[in-house]
């Protein structure tokens, strides 16, 4: 690695190490919740759209996949179809939001609002949070598409876009499997 | 041609990614915000000087030391020797043209000011009364500009974050060929371990400041008691970051400790090893001794003597560092001039703040001074004192660097007299006001604490004095001053260039090996 490519990669794991502190901090908050009132967190799993949490998960999952395939495509010097991973990518990010638009609409429906209860303040704040980095991945791999040279750039863009994945992969237990 | 009048006009300045220029904006911008915070403490202080508001009434009273809290904290202190002095010097001092990202440095800055003017706005349209600490669940249901405050804040946070990242990335990638890290100078270390805070801390604030936001907006009732919420959880998610914000402060300023011992000792700091040590465990450790501010919030008592037991510890790092500092003065040819007072008075705030913060750090005995004015001299002398006389060291030892003039020596050691008798006797008093019993952020107090609140006053107004002279000085300095180039006789890397620096830095390619080659110098 040469002196400009390390600088870039420590930039985006520092980056990513900032951020993990600040999902840290609602971690956090909800284990403290969840210890002090479990009854409250046991119904609001159940009350949670299960089949849109396990979709959601299949769908960033299989994202991460995509962008890592878009990257062995690069290295191959196929262009065209590292193209076509990113804008799988980009689907598939877009079908994630689109079913959390829906769930947090059908939660709306039933009165379960951000304020309503402990469970579900945490719910939205951390969903949503996750939702803007969601929406600042994409906007990353969407630059990253448009660009002539990506050798640099699309491995860092796929870094960052697998630490939003992996942050779902904390989310989906801790609000749709894993009762108190 | 100096980087002062490589390029003309004001978008050069404004838009400049040149890390020199950044700090000079830096340097200029945190000044204002250290008047404004210093004003608003003024007038603290003489609305003190009799038990019942003799100056403002109650409300405005708490408002003043919440906004002059907020103020030196973020747009003062946090900033004040890293951004400023840490821009401009890291390179020169590590042989790089510029830092790592030098586009972000500039977006950094202008982060920062537009946090800056989100916060003034907010104090001065609304202002803000919930003490900087911002506790809940009071901080959720204030009828003031809480909402404007913490988005300010948290906007400054962005701009430490991305800092902090530069600095990691300039002193990982950007050192020039053969330099080792046992080479690095040790405010650079400082800065390096400063910035694994920045990077790590900034964010849980960040994430703490806009759940109070949000719930100041929604009603979430995240922290609210009726809601079924914690507050202390919000104290602790507080704390995570605001105790390490103090290392961010103080850990710079022990750089800024190291260097002028060394210079104007003229020899090798002594155990370099140690002070490397000492400031990446001051770092490590800080991160784990939070709890020390809630022993009376509702802590189990093994919590609280862990958090008790791992805040001393912090002493013995910080105890490494003042051996250090002596023994490098220790035998040296030392030159009394005022960057070394300056650091005389540290070392005297240093120890006795560092021995209260001992004390207060046992839990038995926190619980007669906590939120007392014990605290408040506490965190002044070590935090405040720390960083204010390192800032102000930092400011005349690198003058003739930044300006290429020399300021009036005389002059500047009458204000340091000031400055430092002014500083101990505002906050001596203070810790004898908290022992007694006067809790802090009170508008009002019983007739027997006055003499002492009387004493504090003339000491915030000597303070206040000595800083005035200073700002006349340095100015008349920045004009006429003597031109000079190396006044101190320094062997660091920064002096190697010329003063003020060329805008590449360095003519010739630097060669950096020994910063410290005080042999050489002598001879
Ligand atoms: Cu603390």
């Amino acid at each position: 690695m040469n002196n400009e490519t390390r600088r870039y990669h420590l930039a985006v794991w520092i980056v990513i190490a900032s951020e993990a502190l600040l999902f840290a901090g609602l971690f956090a908050l909800y284990w403290s919740y969840r210890a002090e009132v479990p009854s409250l967190f046991a119904s609001g799993i159940t009350q949670d759209v299960h089949w849109i949490g396990a979709l959601n998960t299949f769908l960033l999952l299989t994202s991460s996949f995509s962008i890592a395939w878009s990257i062995l495509q690069t290295r191959n010097g196929r262009r065209r179809a590292a193209t076509v991973s990113l804008v799988v990518t980009l689907a598939l990010g877009a079908a994630f939001l689109v079913f959390k638009l829906l769930e947090w609409g059908m939660h709306a429906r039933d009165g379960l609002v951000p304020g309503s209860s402990l469970f579900f303040t945490l719910y939205y704040l951390m969903t949503g949070l996750h939702a803007l980095h969601v929406i600042a991945g994409m906007t990353l791999v969407t630059w990253v598409t448009l660009r002539r040279e990506r050798d640099l750039a699309l491995p860092l863009v796929a870094l960052y876009w697998h630490f939003v994945d992996v942050v779902w992969v904390f989310l989906w237990p801790m609000f749709y499997l894993a009762k108190p | 041609m100096s980087f002062w009048t490589h390029e003309r006009g004001l978008t050069s300045w404004l838009a400049t990614r040149d890390h020199k220029r950044i700090g000079i904006l830096y340097l200029a911008t945190v000044l204002v915000f250290l008047l404004i915070g210093g004003i608003f403490a003024l007038v603290l202080r003489l609305s003190l000087v009799t038990p019942n508001n003799a100056l403002v009434d109650a409300h405005t009273y708490d408002k003043l030391f919440t906004q002059h809290g907020i103020v030196m904290v973020w747009l003062f202190m946090i900033p004040s020797i890293p951004s400023a002095f840490g821009n401009f010097l890291l390179p020169l001092m590590i042989g790089a043209r510029d830092v790592a990202f030098p586009r972000l440095n500039l977006a950094s800055y202008w982060i920062f000011v537009t946090g800056g003017i989100v916060v003034l706005v907010a104090l001065i349209a609304g202002g803000v009364d919930t003490g900087w600490t911002f506790y809940t669940p009071y901080s959720t249901a204030a009828p003031t500009a809480v909402t404007w405050a913490v988005i300010g804040v948290f906007i400054t946070g962005i701009s430490s974050i991305l800092t902090g990242l530069n600095f990691i990335a300039t002193i990982h990638t950007m050192r020039v060929a053969g330099m080792r890290w046992r080479d690095l100078p040790l405010f650079v270390w400082n800065l390096y371990s400063t910035s694994i805070i920045l990077v790590l801390a900034t964010p849980v604030l960040g994430l703490a400041l806009l759940l109070v936001g949000a719930d100041h907006i929604w009603a979430l009732g995240l922290f609210e008691p009726a809601q079924g919420g914690d507050p202390v959880l919000f104290q602790h998610l507080f704390w995570f970051y605001s105790h390490p914000a103090v290392y961010i402060m103080i850990l710079p300023a022990m750089g800024v400790v190291a260097e002028v011992v060394s210079t104007f000792s003229h020899k090798r700091p002594a155990w370099y090893g140690a002070i490397v040590f000492a400031s990446i465990g001051i770092a490590l450790v800080g991160f784990l001794t939070w709890g020390h501010h809630m022993f009376v919030a509702g802590m189990s008592t093994f919590d609280s003597g862990l958090f008790g037991v791992l805040s001393m510890l912090v002493a013995i790092f910080s105890a490494i560092k003042v051996f250090a500092w002596t023994s490098t003065m220790y035998g040296g040819r030392i030159t009394l001039a005022t960057p070394l007072l300056y650091i005389f008075t540290f070392i005297f705030l240093f120890i006795f703040g560092g021995m209260s913060g001992v004390a207060v750090a046992t839990t038995s005995l926190d619980v007669h001074w906590h939120d007392t004015y014990f605290i408040v001299a506490h965190f002044h002398f070590i935090m405040v004192g720390g960083t204010l006389t390192a800032f102000l060291a930092a400011l005349h030892y690198w003058f003739p660097k930044l300006f290429g003039r020399m300021y009036s020596e005389a002059w500047a050691k009458v204000a340091c007299a000031a400055v430092s008798v002014g500083f101990i006797l505002t906050f001596t008093p203070q810790f004898l006001l908290g022992n007694a019993g006067m809790p802090r952020r009170y508008a009002t107090y019983p007739p027997q604490y006055q003499w002492l609140h009387v004493l504090s006053t003339c000491g915030a107004v000597l303070l206040a004095l000595g800083m005035l002279l200073t700002a006349g000085y340095l100015v008349v300095a920045l004009v006429r001053g003597k031109r000079v180039d190396n006044p101190w006789r320094s062997a660091s890397f920064e002096w190697r260039t010329s003063s003020p620096p060329p805008a590449d830095n360095f003519v010739d390619a630097p060669q950096l090996r020994d910063t410290y080659a005080y042999e050489e110098v002598a001879s």
